[in-house]
C-alpha cells in the first residue's frame, strides 16, 4: 500500500476528527430537545462509548492475549455497585435503602469533596469512586485469576461465566442489605451532565488499552495468543502475562460499569447476567476479534441497531411497513438471525484482525468508486464462473454415470474388472545380504 | 565409548534421566554431556525418545528421576515420588534426593534456548516481532511505564528494535523483516526460529531437526549456517537430527538413543563403525 499521507498529517487529522466528534456530541446533547428522534442518536453514542469501552478490554483478553474469559458482565456488575455506593448523597439514603434502615454508609464521596473543594470537588468526587471501582474489580480479578488462568479454554469460559453467576445472585443478597440495597434498585447517585463525560473517560480509556497492546507486554500477549509453548520457551513467563493481561482487562470493565451505572441512573444486579456478556461479545465477533477499532466500531452499529434503528419492528411499524409479526421481541427475532447471517458469512467481523489506518482508509474511498462502478461487470463475471462450474460439474456427473455404466455392462458379460493380487506363493521374498 | 577427555568446561550435563510416562519409559537414564562451542548431535530411530529428552531439558517435562546440570548448577532435580514411586522401572532408584523443577521460561533465562520440530512461529506477528518477543524477557521496564512510553521504556524499546534488526541480519532475513512469519518460505522460517532463539542470548542452543524436510542443497547451506552461528555468538550446540549428511557432517560428538535408552556415544567416526548402532538403524540378524 502506497503512503499518502505523512504521520504528522495524520496525527492532526485524527485530532481534528476527535475534537470534531467531541463538539458535535457536547452540542448535540445541548441543543436537541428531548422529545425529537434525534435525541436517540445521542443515547446510543453514551452507551456505544460504554460499551466500545468494555468490548476493547474483553477483545484484549479474547483477541490479544487469547484467553477466552466470559466474565466481563460480572465485572461490570462490581464496577457499577462500588460506584453508586459511594456516590449515593446522604439526605437520599433513607429513601434508597428504605428496607435497610437508610443503610451502611450514610456518606457520598462526591458530597464531602464538593463541600471543600466546589465544583472541582464535584468532578474529583466522581473520579475517585469510579477508579476505585477499576481498582476493586481489578484485586478481585488477581484473586479469581490465580485459579482460574490455570485453565485453558472452553473450562476458562465456563469457570469465568460460572464466575459472573454468582457475583449476580451474591449482589442480590439480603444480608449485604444495607451496603447493596439487596434484590432493590440503588438510585438517586450522582451522574454526568453531559453525553461528551462517557464518551471522553471511554477515549482515554481506550486509548490506554491501545498503548498496552503495542507496547512490549503487548507483544508478549500476543505470543501466548499466537503459541503458548514456543511463547514460554521464549521466556515468557505464562502466569504473570495472563494475570497481567486479565487484570488490565478487568479494571477498564470496571470503569466501563460505573459508566453504565451513570448512564442508567439507577442500577440493578438483574441485568448484568449472561445475554449481556454475550452482547459484548457479539460487538467482539462484529468488529473483529484482535482489532479494538473494529470493537468500537461494533459497540456503535450493535447499539444504534439494537436501540434506535430496529426499534420500529418491536412498535409494530418499521421503514413505513407495518405487520402483526411487529411486536414487543421482535427485534431480537431479527437481531438473532442477523448475527447468525454475520456469523456464517463474515465470520472474520468488520475489520478481522487489522486496526484502522488513514492510509487504507483513503485508498478504500479513492477506489470506492471505480470498486461500485465495476461491480456489475464482477457480478457478471461470476455468475459466469458460477455457470462454467456448473456446467464441468454435470459433464463429469455425465462421465462418471456413463463409466459406471460400462463396469455394470462389462459385469454383466463376466469381465474380470481387476487384475487379481498375488497370492503369497506367487510373491518373491528378498533374502538378506549375507555379511 | 568415546575414551577420550575432552578438558573443556562442560555447560550442559544430564545426569540418569529417565523420564517415565506411567508404564512406558520414554528416556531411561540418558547421561550426556555438552562441553563449552562444541556440537554434539542426538540420533536415534523414531520414537527414541530424543524430544522428550529436548522437553526435560527445557523443563517442558519434569523427569522421573535423574539431574540436570546448567554450567555447573542443578536446576532440574526429582525421584520418583507418589504413584511413580512403585511403577518405577529405571535403575538409579534413590540416587537423587531432591526436587528442583524449573519452569521453562526460567530455563530460557538462564541461557538455553530452543527451536521446535514442527516450526511453532507467532503467527499473527511480523519477523520483526517474532525476534522482538524474545527479547522482551530482558527488559525491566514495568508494565505500567511500558504503557505510558516512559524514557526508559522508549530506550529499552529502541534498543531492542536494534538489536533485533542487526540480529535479522546476520541470519540473512533483513529483507523479510516486516514480512508475516507465516508468508516465509519454509527453510527461511526455520531460519528465523533460530534467529528468534539466538534473541534470548543463549548459551547453549537446542535444535530438534533443523532439516527436516530440506533437500541436500538447503540442508549443506543450514549446516555451514549452525557452525556459523556457534562461532559467532559462542554457542554450545546440541541437535537432533535425522539428516546423517548434517549429524556426520558438523558433530563433534554423538549421542544415539533407542527405545529410550542410550546405545552409543562416540565421534562421528566412532558411531558409523559401532555395531550396536548399525543394528538399531538398520535391523540386526535374527
Amino acid at each position: 500500500m502506497d503512503k499518502t499521507l505523512n504521520s504528522k498529517t495524520k496525527t492532526l487529522l485524527s485530532i481534528a476528527c476527535i475534537a470534531a466528534f467531541l463538539v458535535f456530541v457536547y452540542i448535540g446533547d445541548n441543543t436537541i430537545p428531548p422529545g425529537s428522534s434525534w435525541k436517540m442518536m445521542i443515547t446510543v453514542i453514551e452507551k456505544g462509548s460504554i460499551f466500545a469501552l468494555v468490548a476493547a478490554s474483553m477483545n484484549l483478553l479474547n483477541g490479544f492475549t487469547g484467553l477466552f474469559s466470559l466474565g466481563q458482565a460480572g465485572f461490570m456488575l462490581i464496577g457499577a455497585y462500588t460506584y453508586a455506593i459511594f456516590t449515593i448523597p446522604g439526605k437520599s439514603h433513607d429513601a434508597v435503602y428504605q428496607y435497610f434502615d437508610g443503610g451502611l454508609i450514610k456518606w457520598s464521596i462526591v458530597e464531602i469533596l464538593e463541600g471543600k473543594l466546589g465544583v472541582l470537588g464535584h468532578y474529583i468526587g466522581m473520579f475517585i469512586p469510579m477508579i476505585g471501582a477499576g481498582l476493586i474489580v481489578a484485586l478481585i480479578a488477581f484473586l479469581i485469576g490465580i485459579p482460574v488462568l490455570r485453565l485453558k479454554s472452553d473450562y476458562l469460559a465456563i469457570a469465568t461465566l460460572g464466575f459472573a453467576e454468582i457475583l449476580r445472585a451474591f449482589f442480590q443478597w439480603n444480608t449485604l442489605g444495607p451496603i447493596t440495597n439487596g434484590s432493590n434498585v440503588l438510585r438517586k447517585y450522582t451522574t454526568y451532565g453531559n453525553a461528551i463525560f462517557p464518551v471522553i473517560i471511554a477515549g482515554i480509556c481506550i486509548a490506554i488499552i491501545m498503548l498496552l497492546i503495542n507496547s512490549t507486554y503487548g507483544r508478549a500477549f500476543r505470543a501466548i495468543r499466537d503459541d503458548e509453548i514456543a511463547a514460554e520457551a521464549m521466556g515468557v513467563n505464562l502466569f504473570k502475562h495472563k494475570e497481567m493481561s486479565f487484570v488490565i482487562s478487568s479494571f477498564f470493565a470496571g470503569i466501563s460499569g460505573a459508566l453504565l451505572a451513570m448512564f442508567q441512573t439507577t442500577i440493578n444486579a438483574t441485568p448484568f447476567n449472561t445475554v449481556m456478556t454475550y452482547e459484548i461479545l457479539l460487538i467482539v465477533v462484529i468488529g473483529g476479534i484482535g482489532s479494538i477499532t473494529g470493537s468500537i466500531i461494533g459497540a456503535f452499529l450493535f447499539t444504534a441497531a439494537s436501540e434506535w434503528w430496529l426499534r420500529g419492528l418491536d412498535a409494530g411499524r418499521w421503514l413505513g411497513i407495518s405487520s402483526s409479526l411487529m411486536r414487543p421481541g421482535f427485534r431480537k427475532v431479527v437481531f438473532a438471525v442477523l448475527i447468525m447471517l454475520i456469523v456464517l458469512f463474515y465470520a472474520q467481523g468488520i475489520m478481522g484482525s487489522r486496526e484502522f489506518s488513514w492510509d487504507r482508509f483513503i485508498a478504500w474511498w479513492k477506489n470506492l468508486p471505480s470498486n461500485l462502478k465495476s461491480w456489475p461487470e464482477r457480478h457478471k463475471a461470476k455468475a459466469t464462473a458460477r455457470k462454467e462450474a456448473r456446467a464441468t460439474k454435470a459433464a463429469a456427473k455425465a462421465k462418471a454415470k456413463a463409466a459406471k455404466e460400462e463396469g455394470e455392462a462389462k459385469k454383466a458379460s463376466g469381465e474380470k474388472l481387476f487384475t487379481p493380487l498375488p497370492t503369497s506363493n506367487e510373491v518373491m521374498v528378498f533374502g538378506k545380504e549375507g555379511k | 565409548m568415546a575414551d577420550k577427555k575432552d578438558n573443556r568446561e562442560v555447560v550442559l550435563r544430564l545426569s540418569d534421566i529417565t523420564m517415565q510416562f506411567g508404564g512406558v519409559v520414554a528416556v531411561d537414564n540418558l547421561n550426556l554431556d555438552v562441553h563449552k562451542n562444541e556440537i554434539v548431535g542426538l540420533i536415534g530411530p523414531n520414537g527414541a525418545g530424543k524430544t522428550t529428552a529436548f522437553n526435560c531439558i527445557t523443563g517442558v517435562y519434569e523427569p522421573t528421576n535423574g539431574a540436570i546440570e546448567i554450567n555447573g548448577q542443578v536446576v532440574i532435580e526429582n525421584y520418583p515420588q507418589g504413584k511413580m514411586k512403585d511403577s518405577y522401572q529405571g535403575r538409579n532408584q534413590g540416587k537423587y534426593t531432591k526436587a528442583i523443577t524449573m519452569l521453562p521460561d526460567k530455563v530460557t533465562k538462564l541461557g538455553v534456548a530452543r527451536t521446535f520440530q514442527n516450526i511453532r512461529l507467532f503467527k499473527g506477528m511480523t519477523v520483526l516481532e517474532n525476534v522482538m518477543v524474545a527479547m522482551h524477557m530482558n527488559q525491566s521496564e514495568s508494565v505500567f511505564g511500558a504503557t505510558f512510553r516512559s524514557k526508559k521504556a522508549r530506550e529499552e524499546e529502541k534498543a531492542m528494535r536494534e538489536e533485533a534488526l542487526d540480529l535479522l541480519k546476520k541470519v540473512d532475513l533483513y529483507e523479510n523483516r516486516d514480512d508475516m512469519s507465516t508468508s516465509l518460505p519454509y527453510g527461511k522460517q526455520r531460519h528465523l526460529e533460530i534467529a528468534r532463539a539466538l534473541a534470548t542470548h543463549p548459551s547453549i542452543l537446542l535444535l530438534d531437526e533443523p532439516a527436516a524436510g530440506m533437500n541436500p542443497q538447503e540442508s549443506d547451506d543450514l549446516m555451514r549456517f549452525i557452525g556459523r552461528i556457534r562461532d559467532e555468538f559462542d554457542l554450545s550446540i546440541l541437535m537432533i537430527e535425522h539428516h546423517m549428511q548434517v549429524i556426520m557432517g558438523i558433530c563433534e560428538h554423538i549421542y544415539v538413543l533407542n527405545y529410550g535408552g542410550q546405545i552409543a556415544d562416540g565421534t562421528p567416526a566412532e558411531i558409523q563403525a559401532n555395531p550396536a548402532v548399525i543394528e538399531a538403524y538398520l535391523g540386526g540378524d535374527e
